[in-house]
């Protein structure tokens, strides 16, 4: 057995009672023993749980404040409003709806306390109050979800429809592009009227109606929540929009192929390193205006 | 009909009682997997006050036994700012060090420190979730299930990165 096969085995616990012995003579053993002992100068430092607590209890309070200063007035509006609130209830569905514009992003938690990110220029909404019998939540443009366990529910774009069962996954639904990448779980991807199951570290994607499957690396979220933006052999085009919409910036593009396929990852923190990735393997420059807008133009020009 | 106190655990999380008992219950180990992810110029203790008051903002939607989940997810999706993200940088804690024995040679001391330093590099470079998953089991002694919910990941996964981090790690600090 090698040397990386043993501290592989080691670590998951499954070498026999001899190869442990042997294991525990090496000069890697000894290494290990060594790292232990020194990681323990780096251990985290204290944490006082009562003054934190009394930190977080005062946030709190500031919260609570706003609810209970109303006092016996409460009481008396409690009819009126519980009438009111009845009428509005029942006479329209109470739909949430959260909204992103370029550059921005948000968080939030759907009624079973899945956790949702929202990339940029996307829109989500669900029914909050009706979410028992109405487990559908609409999205436009670009979220990742991750499912409280036991949980389900569907989600709705223009393209297609995802049913979810207690997974961590990304659903991409832009113009002419559908992609949803499974990071962990089963997620049910339906489009076309065609059911597919997909496991986690895949990804399905339709771009201009084309189906494909793809095996991804083993990433835990997907590159927008690590502030990059990756491409797998896509439309120059998407590429295009995905930058406008992290940089809220208008890009014009001159003499330059926009169907040609893209592959690579730009940063979402760094405007002028994001413009070299996406230009210069294509042979391109560009110009930054003032009026946020970027002239973008191959050399022949 | 409940006959002692506790709540039942599918209560809402809106209630203070509860709410201290929560954050009695998880706010440490929420810090130091904040510490250990990211660092300690990326203010772990903030993060942990973050990750609460988005608890207690939401606590309508979180019964209790779904609590440290929800905490978790908070801090393994925690999107900092890139442009405001600090460089990972973990603390030397003299503390924990034993008064220094004299009879050690000047040679053997700074052989030592240099040791640390290459360490504290190594630990620093590896991948934030490689890095949060090794010191959480090497210093911690969090078992690999333990770690697995709080990364929402498999066991397996756990295992992996953590036999991956020390293979690294005994590269760059080299023979002993």
């Amino acid at each position: 057995m090698d040397k990386d096969t043993y501290i592989r085995k080691w670590v998951e616990g499954s070498l026999t009672e001899e190869e442990r012995k042997i294991f525990e003579h090496t000069e890697d053993f000894k290494s290990i023993a060594k790292i232990d002992s020194a990681l323990s100068n780096f251990s985290a430092p204290p944490f006082d749980v009562v003054a934190e607590y009394e930190k977080i209890n005062r946030t709190r309070d500031r919260q609570i404040i706003k609810f209970t200063s109303f006092g016996p007035i409460l009481k008396l509006a409690a009819v009126l409003i519980l009438a009111i609130g009845a009428y509005f209830y029942f006479s329209r569905d109470q739909l949430k709806s959260v909204e992103t514009l370029a550059a921005q992003k948000t968080e939030l938690w759907l009624p079973d306390s899945s956790f949702v990110a929202l990339n940029s220029q996307s829109q989500i909404s669900f029914d909050e109050n009706n979410w028992e019998l109405e487990r559908k939540v609409n999205l436009n443009g670009e979220g990742y979800f991750k499912v409280t366990k036991g949980s389900q529910f569907d989600i709705i774009t223009s393209a297609g429809t995802v049913t979810v069962v207690g997974t961590a996954f990304n659903v991409k639904s832009r113009n002419e592009l559908f992609e949803v990448t499974c990071f962990e779980g089963l997620v049910k991807v339906i489009y076309n009227h065609q059911e597919t199951m997909l496991p986690a570290n895949t990804a399905f994607r339709a771009i201009q109606g084309t189906v494909s499957f793809n095996n991804i690396t083993t990433e835990l979220l997907p590159g927008w929540m690590r502030a990059e933006s990756t491409f797998r052999s896509v439309p120059f085009s998407q590429v295009i929009e995905e930058f406008e919409r992290q940089y809220d910036h208008q890009v014009e593009v001159r003499g330059v192929d926009t169907d040609q396929l893209f592959s690579g990852t730009f940063s979402n923190s760094n405007m002028d390193l994001a413009l070299k990735t996406i230009s210069i393997p294509l042979n391109l420059t560009y110009q930054i205006l003032d009026n946020k807008k970027i002239i973008l133009s191959s050399d022949k020009n | 009909m409940n006959v002692n106190h506790e709540l039942p655990v599918d209560e809402n999380t809106c209630d203070e009682h509860l709410f201290s008992q929560l954050f009695k219950d998880h706010a440490s180990d929420l810090y130091k997997f904040l510490y250990y992810k990211y660092g300690a110029n990326n203010n772990p203790q903030d993060l942990v006050q973050e990750a609460f008051a988005k608890l207690w903002k939401n606590c309508k939607k979180v019964t209790r036994d779904k609590a440290r989940g929800f905490l978790f997810t908070v801090a393994n999706n925690q999107m900092l700012n890139e442009l405001d993200k600090q460089n990972t940088k973990l603390k030397y804690n003299l503390a924990s060090k034993p008064s220094q024995i004299t009879n050690e040679t000047p040679e053997f001391l700074l052989e030592e420190k240099e040791y640390s330093l290459r360490l504290q590099r190594a630990i620093e470079e590896l991948s934030e979730d490689q890095r949060v998953t090794f010191l959480l089991n090497r210093i911690e002694g969090k078992k690999h299930a333990e770690i697995a919910e709080m990364l929402g990941v498999s066991k397996k996964a756990v295992e992996k990165r953590i036999y991956t981090a020390l293979a690294q790690i005994m590269e760059k600090v080299g023979k002993i």
